[in-house]
């Protein structure tokens, strides 16, 4: 037996893709079936074009969102919670920037009483006054938490640097924005935004022939004549428009740490060098190996985990580095990312830590889709975009064929100190 | 409305080693998980060495006697693992594609032979460690606040401190001898529970564990002889002053281990106060009398007797003895009223969701038989849903009773610098 090397390492060829079949409810809302599992349990995604991108005041999206199981003509949010629980049901509610969603996951057995609530939840929401006030008293109390935390006015404090302090992506709301909600602007937004022209739905779950009929009993028709007419001509997102100062501190006396943010704004999924870029990015900082966690971790011990990012918005996105350090290194910190940009855009990578990336790329891939679930969390933001999975196997392709030197040109061209926004917070000098 | 969760088939063979294998089958992943569970956590620490269990998973990923570096290897094979530690045990766990199985035994059969022991490993894990441990527990509001409650509800057992350390001049302190000794006296194939599921038949997995883990000898792992806590006589409070936006409570009470009826009736207990949005605590607490901007109620779920707690924050004005009265309102209409067959029916309905939501893909898989292997028996894991449903609403009304009394409590009040 060889314990000293590595035994044959098979690489794999091709991904074990489920295509999700779409078609249309009889009112034209578009259904997504990914017909895949084997335990009898469901999930229904409700996704809308309703995210704090299409609001005229600040929080009016996220609220909107939240207050929608609580209250209907009839039941309190107690009550509706309680029907959806009793059946041993999750309902989950969830608003970004550019969508807003409800989500369920039910046994199978349930599904047809758990989808008669979620219809009227859906359809009668009244956004009642009092049970409003609750929820924004306790969304100011989770925002003063927030402020105490370094990460979190990093992440803000980016966010505005990169997209402007107008921008909805950069945005701060504060906690006076938050009172200024009326029960009024939540019925508003819902009725324009949650229609059932600006829905989409998708169905997971191994036994279609279950789910796809009852949600068109449930969703193809009588939606409209609710009163819902929907289909708001959502403008586009606005020029990204960064603040123009490159260096911004947060001081924050009483932290024991730095947290930091090192990025820029960049652009969405089909840009021609998205996919590329993403490679370039799981070398710099997005996996356990990576340039950034074997220096700034595994090397020196600053830090508990560093990482880097290409997000994708709707037709925009970041690039970001972001990680919390001992107080007394953050500079030294930054320096090092700076230098571990600049290397991957003049050294090529050597083709042993290449063949690895490609490797675990791939074997992430496999993970990524192992499950119905799981295919759903891949295929929804694709869906969203108006791709499907044949993105997937295009980045696959992608993965087997880069090169190192196709890698060092991208990162020259991407990973430039000079173009980033550095936001750093913590028990520093503004 | 009930129906048993299907039994979960699996393979159990235990090596001459003393090395237990559960194997279970699952052919709809192209992937296999492999889970090694090391029965030692921060109860078996030293107390004036404390987080050491903890700092040493970080050190099992710096090398082992014949491999380097354990992440890079694995990554090659494109998998990925992580890890994590708590009072009881150690758990790594790692999934690959089903091709490249055996990379994942040469890794880790290899650690569990002998680890590479380096200064310099230790010194930079405890640099890593050390900014974990601010990281989670002191930048963080009300970050420090389990350190304090365990402390507080803790006389003798272990528990009483939390599994990243008493304190960071522990972690300092941690020396390679200690780590070697850790290592020889915990890290055993006698010792351990290997777990694998998705695309691999027991056959295999046994054939490849003999020729990996096979020639690893048994060790001399030290009986367990830890200090029982004593009953709690009188109640315990404390007072902490901290940079945090507003005041916030921790109440804690001592209840049953893991294997006993009482953590059954407490975990369902703590479910009908605070499981979903129609729990009581939430309903009453949160949105009619306006008291709490958040509260959640759960038990530790550890091997030997353990925590039930209830934490909250207090809403913006409220007094924390306002607060922490109307709960003691609550947990006494649980000991006067039996819980109500539909309430009762609905956290059964929601445990039967969450155990095979919780047991749907490989990883966890493979962690949950481990761990069910750990308190005894794998087929336990398809048997816990009839214990719960065995439950009764007397029974639940007779455990409030024996957990919420007054001296068995400890009360830990945190409170903004300016005394709000």
């Amino acid at each position: 037996m060889n314990r000293k090397n590595i035994p044959e390492i098979r690489t794999v060829e091709k991904l074990n893709l489920i295509h999700p079949e779409k078609m249309q409810l009889s009112n034209g809302i578009p259904l997504v079936v990914i017909d895949a599992g084997t335990e009898p349990v469901c999930r229904i995604d409700f996704v809308f074009e309703a995210g704090s991108r299409y609001q005229d005041k600040l929080f009016q999206a996220s609220l909107t969102n939240q207050m929608i199981p609580e209250g209907i003509p009839g039941l309190t949010g107690g009550e509706i919670a309680e029907q959806f629980e009793f059946y041993g049901s999750f309902f989950n509610v969830s608003a970004d920037r550019d969508e807003a969603d409800l989500t369920i996951h039910t046994l199978e057995k349930y599904l047809e009483p758990v989808l008669v609530l979620t219809r009227k939840v859906l359809l009668e929401a009244i956004f009642p006054e009092e049970e409003l006030e609750i929820i924004k008293a306790n969304r100011i109390q989770s925002m003063k938490v927030d402020e105490q935390r370094v990460e979190s006015q990093a992440r803000k404090h980016f966010n505005q640097a990169a997209f402007g302090a107008s921008h909805p992506y950069g945005v701060i709301g504060e906690a006076v924005d938050v009172s200024l909600i009326r029960s009024q602007d939540l019925s508003d937004f819902h009725r324009t935004a949650y229609g059932p022209r600006n829905c989409r739905i998708l169905a997971t779950g191994p036994n279609r022939a279950t789910y796809i009929p009852l949600l068109e009993k449930f969703f193809g028709s009588g939606w409209d004549e609710a009163g819902n007419q929907g289909g708001l001509a959502f403008s586009d997102v606005p020029p990204v428009n960064p603040v123009g100062k490159r260096e911004i501190r947060v001081p924050m006396d009483s932290a024991v740490q730095t947290a930091f943010r090192i990025g820029c704004p960049l652009f969405g999924r089909k840009h021609p060098d998205f996919q590329d870029l993403t490679i370039a990015n799981t070398i710099l900082g997005g996996y356990f190996g990576s340039r950034l966690m074997s220096n700034i971790r595994e090397n020196k011990g600053y830090t508990y985990g560093i990482s880097s990012h290409v997000a994708a918005l709707r037709d925009t996105g970041f690039f970001v580095i972001g990680t919390t350090v001992g107080a007394d290194v953050w500079e030294d910190a930054i320096v090092e990312c700076n230098r571990e940009m600049t290397m991957l855009g003049e050294q090529t990578i050597p083709e042993s830590e290449l063949i690895r990336v490609k490797n675990y790329l791939i074997g992430q891939l496999q993970r990524s889709i192992d499950g119905p679930f799981q295919l759903a969390d891949q295929y929804r933001p694709l869906w969203m975009n108006n791709l499907d999975f044949k993105y997937l196997s295009d980045f696959m392709l992608r993965v087997n064929h880069i090169t190192s030197a196709e890698i060092r040109i991208l990162s020259r061209k991407y990973f430039q100190p000079e173009f980033m926004i550095t936001v750093a917070a913590g028990p520093i000098e503004s | 409305m009930s129906e048993p969760l299907k039994r979960m088939e699996y393979t159990k063979h235990i090596l001459d080693n003393g090395l237990t294998i559960i194997v279970h089958t699952d052919k709809s992943s192209p992937m296999v998980a492999m889970n090694i569970l090391y029965n030692v956590g921060a109860r078996d620490e030293d107390p004036k060495l404390t987080g050491f269990a903890h700092l040493f998973e970080h050190l099992m990923f710096g090398g082992s006697v014949n491999i380097p570096d354990f992440d890079m290897p694995l990554q090659m094979a494109g998998g990925e693992n992580n890890a994590f530690t708590n009072n009881d045990y150690t758990n790594y766990y790692l999934t690959l594609p089903a091709q490249n199985l055996e990379t994942a035994f040469w890794l880790e059969s290899d650690r569990m032979l002998e680890l590479a022991f380096s200064e310099e490993s230790l010194a930079v894990q405890k640099k890593v460690v050390i900014e974990e441990y601010r990281q989670r527990y002191l930048n963080q509001p009300y970050g420090d606040a389990w350190l304090l409650l365990r402390a507080l509800a803790y006389s003798a057992h272990p528990y009483r401190w939390p599994t990243i350390g008493m304190e960071i001049r522990h972690i300092e302190d941690a020396t390679l001898s200690a780590v070697k000794t850790f290592f020889f006296s915990h890290y055993a194939p006698n010792n351990a529970i290997l777990t694998l599921a998705g695309d691999i038949e027991p056959d295999q997995a046994i054939q490849l564990s003999e020729k990996w883990f096979g020639p690893i000898p048994s060790r001399l792992v030290p009986l367990r002889n830890l200090p029982g806590e004593p009953k709690q006589l009188s109640p315990r409070y404390q007072e902490k002053k901290g940079n945090v936006p507003g005041p916030a409570v921790y109440l804690a009470w001592h209840m049953g281990d893991r294997l006993s009826r009482n953590y059954y009736q407490n975990d369902l207990l703590s479910d009908v106060l605070s499981s979903g949005m129609s729990a009581r605590l939430f309903l009453n607490l949160v949105k009619d009398k306006k008291l709490f901007s958040d509260i959640d109620a759960y038990i530790t779920g550890d091997r030997d007797p353990g925590l039930f707690v209830i934490s909250g924050r207090l809403a913006d004005q409220v007094d924390p003895t306002e607060g922490m009265k109307a709960v003691g309102q609550e947990l006494l209409n649980l000991i006067e009223e039996p819980v109500k067959p539909r309430e009762l029916e609905k956290v059964l309905n929601r445990m039967e969701s969450n155990l095979l939501f919780n047991n749907m893909n490989i990883v966890n898989k493979a962690m949950n038989l481990g761990y069910y292997q750990w308190l005894g028996n794998p087929a336990r894991l398809s048997q816990e849903l009839g214990i719960y449903r065995s439950v009764t609403a007397q029974e639940l009304q007779s455990a409030a009773a024996g957990l919420f009394s007054e001296e068995n409590c400890s009360r830990l009040v945190y409170l903004s610098n300016d005394g709000k």
